[in-house]
């Protein structure tokens, strides 16, 4: 018997509720269905009613057992596991009792005369019963946690706030560590289930920690026993979370870890506290501080196949920036022996507003169809070097408002092309080694755009 | 015909029709079933050369497009380049002490050897104080562009299955090297080169062999494609006498098309790899002498590099290297031989042999760095320099005598590589040793995580980077790797 005296016999069987407990539901729904049916259809299914209501009382009655095995266990809220109870063994009672009077069938008349009241009295019980189970088992907001907010009010929840992600607003603890505790720690530590007597739903159930006390040592996470479960190795008995769950990933227990060091604040924003690069890192891990690049604030119609093979077939390289974006990076091989006309561009620019990466460098273009380049309204980045680009044609790249890259390195351009440079907004690095530009030109532009990082030769 | 085929053959004639009714009830049952589990159960993960789709990859935006890999074989000393360490020229000529030898392996150390201090001075240089040794006088004017790593470390202490941990993320020969698996998930960016080339340099191919640069499981189209320093820059890629660029074309074409009718036959991926190396190579007649041709660079640039005409040199490789790059190669490993400074002799010693190899590749490697900028290519060319181990903080006693010359056994806990360009952050030493340098105690960073940083600036998760190779999912990193963020712009 060392085997059992090793391991927690009780809860060994008490987790089986969680699975037989679905039967008595299946069988009196079973029972009640063909209840209906007999009456409408005006068939005798007596028999089979009765012998349903039996099973369902009879799994019923061992899923009692077994349920009040795994609440000795504790952890439970205890108003919400009360009526679990008493509903259940109420249902499984009048399971019973229905069981009779259908054997007894006609003999006693009260007992024909209470049949449907008892009927609605064990759906109801069961609902009741399920429900309240649900809740233990996954805490109380599972149920509604994705129900679309009109319905979140009607129900008295709390609306969901969209989390902030930009790094300059976030909150610290709404928007980082409190969806860390939601994904990880509150299945088990919420109101209805609070396991260890712990709830990390609110500021103040964090702050009075569990039944062995604070889990939280304000400003020492290397103190905190929140951290020191979750950074545990996983096959250690204390590791939390536990039963197999998704343990936190090494960014956010680094994020907890920060948090606590900076004195555990709930109602400051993420900027308030002490950044280092390797904290930030960790927030863009969970989705904070990423300011979108103009790149990723585009959302385009994907371009149509024909017009891509149209494109390829007139020499020019295309695909997608990612695998599964609509951005498009094209190239033109110096390789290709046929030159850039403008019947082939003309092709090209179908694509024209999901081109963004254009690479133009060591081939031979002829001056009139720079104009049309321009027409790239989302270009964030263009090598044209090593060509025969003039100040004209820089002159026609002026209108690309979104470039923040270009390439224009042996190119025969002078100072002249800087005023059109500086139309270039949004421009942050260029390159222009081997071009007529002055160093004049070069500090010229940079006053100008004082963000660009300008190259020349070395 | 072998075995495997032989039975299948008689499996065929043995199955009529009468089995194939008789199996329908429970195999159609099976194919809806699967199919309603998702079509990914019922026809296998994609693994073959048609089937896989280049076009999901990238899984992100990438920081680099290219990869230059600048892998010094022999492994160079930590302690005389780039790891500052004057807590150890204080202990120079002491007894290493029990604690460092306890339990350890060396390839070559017995009983117990005496530290030894550096053997070059250190300043520091550039914007980011960065400690470079004498030895490198070009590399301390890059060092505001590079990133040091001081804590990389790794688990083989000899020069072939490290080398091999290295390149292919595992110590045994017959995985895939890391420029195959970049090639097999992103192509090449120009369809008249291979995406994968090879330059060897410093008098002798590394020690692991051309498995360092193999396709592995991959298909073998991916490998990387060795290029000589003279005469044909790729072993009969020039036509010979008597055969013209038209009649070579007409040839391929019908050899192409035999294996064509083969592939359909037996359905053999290699069959269709063979088809694509034809091609390749009929159009690297044209390209690979153009672009392997350094004369068509102007003087100026050849003196930036050292590089002169017809040598097999690592200045010569740089600049090929860029070439290569610039007309969009993906992945292009060089490999510069002879740094394995034991001091068994002049050669080999710290004070002559190495400096006789910082010689070799300083002002090249300078320059290559700043030639891509120059050009706007650092920005999406990832550059790694650096060997397959380190060195020892203690001096090398082969056979547990004095030796010559001053020299340093093989390392695994800790040494230095460097990094720059494919959006790594320039200026920033990363990691840290102990005052002698033997252990890394801050930021360590194993091969595998270097590799995992490697594929994460190309835009690959590592982890999700499959290959399904007799019934298992093969990654680079097999289970290991973390990306190093702290390195990354």
């Amino acid at each position: 018997m060392t085997f059992f005296l090793e391991s927690n016999i009780y809860q060994f069987f008490g987790r089986f509720h969680a699975m037989l407990v679905h039967l008595p539901i299946g069988f009196i729904i079973l029972a009640v269905v063909f209840e209906l049916l007999a009456l409408k259809k005006k068939i005798d299914l007596n028999r089979a009613i009765s012998y349903a209501f039996l099973a369902g009382a009879l799994s019923g009655f061992i899923s009692i057992i077994l349920g009040l095995m795994l609440a000795s266990d504790g952890g439970y809220n205890e108003a919400t596991l009360n009526t679990h109870k008493w509903t259940g063994i109420t249902m499984t009672l009048t399971a019973f009792l229905l069981f009779f009077i259908k054997r007894k069938q006609n003999t006693i008349l009260w007992a024909k005369k209470s049949y449907p009241l008892l009927m609605v009295l064990v759906v109801t019980l069961l609902f009741v019963a399920g429900h309240n189970g649900g809740n233990l088992t996954h805490g109380s907001d599972y149920l509604l946690e994705h129900a679309p907010n009109p319905i979140r009010t009607l129900v008295g929840m709390k609306p969901i706030r969209d989390r902030v992600t930009d790094l300059d607003e976030a909150l610290v603890y709404e928007d980082v560590i409190h969806p860390i505790f939601e994904a990880k720690c509150n299945v088990c530590h919420n109101s209805d289930k609070a396991k260890g007597d712990l709830l990390l739903t609110d500021p103040e159930s964090i702050m009075k920690g569990g039944e062995n006390g604070e889990v939280i040592a304000t400003g020492n996470a290397k103190e905190s026993e929140l951290y020191r479960r979750v950074t545990l190795s996983p096959t250690h008995k204390e590791f939390m979370p536990t039963e197999g769950r998704t343990p936190l990933t090494k960014e956010e227990t680094m994020l907890i870890q920060w948090w606590i060091d900076e004195g555990a604040p709930f109602d400051k924003k993420v900027v308030a506290l002490n950044l280092t690069d390797r904290t930030k890192a960790h927030l863009r891990d969970v989705g904070i501080g990423l300011k979108q690049t103009f790149i990723e604030s585009l959302d385009l119609e994907v371009v149509d196949d024909n017009i891509i093979e149209a494109i390829e077939a007139e020499g020019f390289k295309i695909k997608p920036i990612t695998g599964n974006s609509t951005l498009l990076e094209v190239a033109y091989s110096p390789y290709n022996k046929s030159p850039i006309t403008a019947e082939k561009l003309e092709v090209l620019l179908k694509a024209k507003t999901n081109i963004v990466w254009l690479n133009f460098s060591d081939i031979r273009l002829q001056e009139a169809l720079i104009p049309k380049l321009g027409q790239l309204e989302n270009l964030v980045e263009l090598r044209i070097n090593n060509t025969n680009l003039t100040d004209e044609g820089v002159k026609a790249l002026a209108s690309l408002k979104h470039l923040e890259y270009l390439n224009v390195y042996g190119n025969p351009i002078t100072d002249a092309s800087v005023e059109s440079f500086q139309k270039l907004t949004s421009l942050q690095k260029i390159y222009l080694w081997k071009t007529g530009v002055s160093e004049t030109g070069v500090q010229e532009l940079k006053n100008a755009l004082n963000h660009v990082n300008v190259v020349l030769g070395l | 015909m072998d075995l495997y085929n032989e039975s299948q053959k008689r499996k065929l004639e043995f199955t009529t029709r009468r089995h194939f009714l008789k199996k329908c009830s429970t195999g159609l049952g099976g194919i809806a079933l699967a199919s309603l589990m998702g079509p990914q159960y019922m026809f296998g993960s994609n693994n073959t050369v048609e089937s896989f789709d280049p076009g999901r990859l990238p899984h992100f935006l990438p920081k680099a497009k290219r990869v230059i890999y600048l892998h010094m074989a022999g492994a160079p000393s930590q302690l005389e380049l780039f790891d500052y360490k004057p807590e150890l020229q204080k202990l120079h000529g002491l007894d290493c002490p029990q604690s460092l030898l306890e339990g350890k392996r060396f390839a070559f150390i017995q009983g117990v050897p005496k530290m030894l201090g550096p053997q070059f001075n250190f300043k520091q240089y550039g914007q980011s104080g960065t400690y470079v040794s004498d030895a490198l006088p070009h590399f301390s004017e890059i060092v505001d562009d590079v990133a040091i790593i001081k804590s990389m470390h790794t688990d083989e202490f000899n020069h072939a299955p490290a080398q091999l941990l290295l390149q292919t993320g595992s110590a045994r020969s017959g995985r895939p090297s890391i420029g195959a698996w970049v090639t097999y998930g992103l192509g090449s960016e120009n369809e008249n080169l291979p995406g994968y080339m090879v330059l060897v340099s410093g008098g002798k191919n590394p020690s692991a062999g051309k498995n360092a640069w193999g396709s592995g499981f991959l298909p073998s189209e991916y490998q990387g494609v060795q290029c000589r320093n003279s005469g044909d820059p790729i072993l009969y890629v020039s036509n010979p006498n008597g055969m013209s660029r038209d009649i070579r074309k007409k040839s391929l074409e019908a050899i192409n098309e035999i294996n064509r009718s083969e592939y359909k036959e037996f359905n053999d991926d290699e069959t269709l790899s063979r088809i694509a190396q034809y091609e390749m190579a009929f159009k690297m007649q044209v390209s690979v002498p153009d672009v392997m041709d350094i004369s068509k660079e102007p003087e100026y640039i050849r003196e930036m590099y050292g590089a002169k005409q017809g040598e097999a040199s690592f200045a010569n490789n740089c600049l090929l290297a860029r070439r290569l790059v610039e007309q969009g190669v993906r992945f292009v490993q060089l490999y510069h031989w002879g740094w394995d400074m034991h001091g068994d002799s002049k050669a080999t010693s710290l004070n002559e042999g190495l400096k006789t190899k910082c010689g070799e590749v300083d002002q090249p490697m300078a320059a290559l760095v700043k030639d891509l900028k120059q050009r706007g290519l650092l920005d999406d060319t990832l550059v790694v320099w650096g060997g397959e181990f380190g060195r020892t903080p203690m001096r090398e006693n082969r056979g547990g005598r004095i030796m010559p010359y001053y020299g340093r056994d093989h390392h695994t806990e800790a040494y230095s590589i460097w990094m720059a360009g494919g959006g790594v952050k320039g200026g920033i030493s990363y990691g840290e040793t102990d005052e002698i340098g033997y252990y890394g105690i801050k930021d360590r960073v194993h091969i595998h995580d270097l590799q995992a940083t490697i594929l994460n600036q190309l835009g690959i998760n590592h982890e999700k980077f499959t290959y399904n190779f007799q019934g298992r999912d093969f990654r680079l990193t097999d289970v290991h790797g973390h990306v190093v963020k702290d390195l990354l712009i």
